[in-house]
């Protein structure tokens, strides 16, 4: 029994490896007929499996299209077992309200970030893109959510997250939220300079982060 | 040594240096005489070598459909949607004509007038392909695209091809005498190495050649971190090559001794630093091996007035 278990989510890692978004459909509905709980199946199969895809990242065998179709297979999976997390209960472990700041449109990164967030069972708020600012803001403090994820790719449009850092603050919301921003402009010393409590290169150093940060306000 | 702002993705969008040089907003981006006003303002106020139009990197997309928010003097302008719903209905698209498309005409005419005007370096100001085709198309979708029907990427990164290649080649005849083609989307960081010689280098080359065969010269930049491109670079005909402050200019130096590159100041430091403090990076990356100064990424419309002009008072420093 334990071996098949085994077996069912090392192929739904798999299939999230290797793009194949029906595998991963099917590898996660048969591992809850084997009566694996939906939260096993998140962590242990899609989760896993974006973790070997970011290990493909960094040692350059994927790349950005590669890093997409991944995230499209770990959606399918997770779209067949999100219905059994609720019933588990296990769905929203801390709120994560994400958005592209405005003025920039380039979401591909912050889409990744989304894809690993879920895949390790928070609830996303995804606000979309070239997001007003006052936004992030005012979903955080209706949602009670524990961070505000935020990413750019322009240099014209990086102040616009120390507005809304600013804001969290002003609002009474600083004990309450966290803030970290990513994207190709920002750094972690950006980070530190504009009062955001952590910066994250990558999709996978965000989703560490981001666990973290929602563990502490438990 | 000269200190330039090429326009398009590298243009000099500091609101402060705008509005000194007489931004007139919506029509800097859609009238030739202002646009050409504006831009010989900015050298004027700046002490930059070139003038450079255009002031944003929509116009291609524009001229292909794509919805644009022209902005403000706070935010550049902003493709705002998609001209395609996919690759393949890009494919089957029209490249752009440079004399009737969009704003176009606008950037031309004011080539034309800056060309009659100056006597100072002209620099025209082009997107990349897989740039322009990630503004026509969702550029996720493109991505998946290029994964699963490479021969549909290919013929829709054609058809980007021909309409910045005939807006590169009217603005040499408007009188540019250099055009700078930035390629932020379409990079060996974010597609790999092996992609990038494959859908963006023959691309980059043939936009290039016809550029040179123009008489004028023509520059390259490509974002994120260039140095595992080198070799494919190398093989693109083209006067100098432009990368990310991220890259160092020594070690690219290194990795390809003759080339000539443009670049390298750091945009955060030209964002949030001193005059002092750029003064010193410009003679830092003139040590390191750079040969034309100029912004090394997108500039921040934060940026003071005075750390341009530091900028480009630190390069005249630097004799030739």
């Amino acid at each position: 029994m334990e071996n098949s278990r085994d077996d069912v989510l090392g192929r739904l890692a798999v299939a999230v490896l290797e793009m194949d978004q029906a595998r991963a459909a099917s590898c996660a509905r048969e591992a809850l007929l084997e009566g694996i709980e939906a939260y096993a199946a998140v962590e242990s199969g899609l989760a896993r499996g974006m973790e070997l895809v970011n290990e493909r990242f960094v040692r350059h065998e994927y790349f950005i299209p590669e890093l997409l179709l991944c995230s499209d297979a770990m959606y399918a999976g997770l779209d067949v077992l999100r219905p059994h997390l609720r019933a588990e209960g296990r769905a929203g472990v801390g709120t994560v309200v994400l958005g592209v700041v405005e003025g920039d449109t380039h979401d591909i990164g912050k889409n990744l970030v989304r894809a690993m967030v879920e895949s390790s069972g928070a609830r996303v708020i995804d606000l979309g893109r070239n997001v007003p600012l006052s936004e992030f803001v005012d979903v955080a403090e209706r949602e009670h959510a524990d961070v505000v994820a935020m990413s750019t790719l322009m240099t014209s449009t990086m102040r616009g997250m120390e507005r809304v850092v600013s804001m969290i603050a002003d609002r009474g919301l600083g004990d309450r939220v966290r803030t970290i921003i990513g994207g190709a402009p920002v750094s972690a010393g950006f980070a530190s300079e504009i009062g955001a409590d952590a910066y994250a290169p990558n999709a996978a150093a965000a989703v560490a982060v981001v666990q973290n940060m929602v563990r502490a306000c438990g | 040594m000269k200190a330039i702002c090429p326009g398009g993705m590298m243009t000099c969008s500091s609101a402060e240096v705008m509005r000194a040089a007489g931004y007139v907003r919506d029509s800097v981006h859609t009238d030739g005489a202002t646009m050409a006003s504006v831009a010989a303002g900015i050298a004027a106020v700046t002490g930059l070598d070139n003038v450079g139009v255009p002031f944003c990197m929509t116009v291609e997309a524009e001229a292909m459909g794509a919805p644009v928010d022209l902005g403000s003097v706070d935010v550049e302008p902003l493709v705002t949607g998609y001209a395609f719903t996919s690759a393949a209905a890009l494919a089957a698209g029209c490249a752009a004509v440079p004399v009737t498309d969009g704003r176009m005409p606008a950037v031309i005419e004011a080539v034309r007038l800056l060309s009659a005007g100056s006597p100072m370096l002209i620099t025209g100001s082009v997107v990349g392909p897989v740039s322009l085709a990630t503004s026509l198309v969702e550029p996720g979708d493109f991505f998946r695209a290029m994964l699963e029907s490479p021969d549909t990427a290919h013929a829709a990164l054609d058809v980007c091809t021909e309409t910045i290649e005939r807006f590169a080649v009217a603005l040499c005849a408007a009188g540019a005498g250099v055009i700078v083609v930035a390629e932020p989307s379409g990079t060996g960081e974010i597609l790999g190495p092996a992609w990038f010689r494959e859908f963006v280098a023959p691309r980059l080359a043939r936009i290039n050649r016809a550029v040179l065969a123009e008489g004028s010269e023509v520059v390259v930049h490509v974002c994120g971190d260039v140095r595992t491109i080198v070799d494919v670079m190398r093989e693109v005909p083209m006067t100098a090559f432009s990368f990310d402050s991220l890259v160092d200019v020594a070690e690219m130096r290194a990795l390809w001794p003759d080339g000539r590159f443009m670049g390298n100041v750091s945009t955060a430091l030209l964002d949030r630093g001193t005059p002092e403090r750029i003064d010193l990076a410009v003679a830092g990356v003139r040590y390191r091996g750079i040969d034309i100064v100029a912004p090394a990424c997108g500039i921040a419309t934060s940026t003071p007035l005075a750390n341009v002009a530091a900028m480009a008072m630190a390069a005249h420093k630097q004799g030739v």
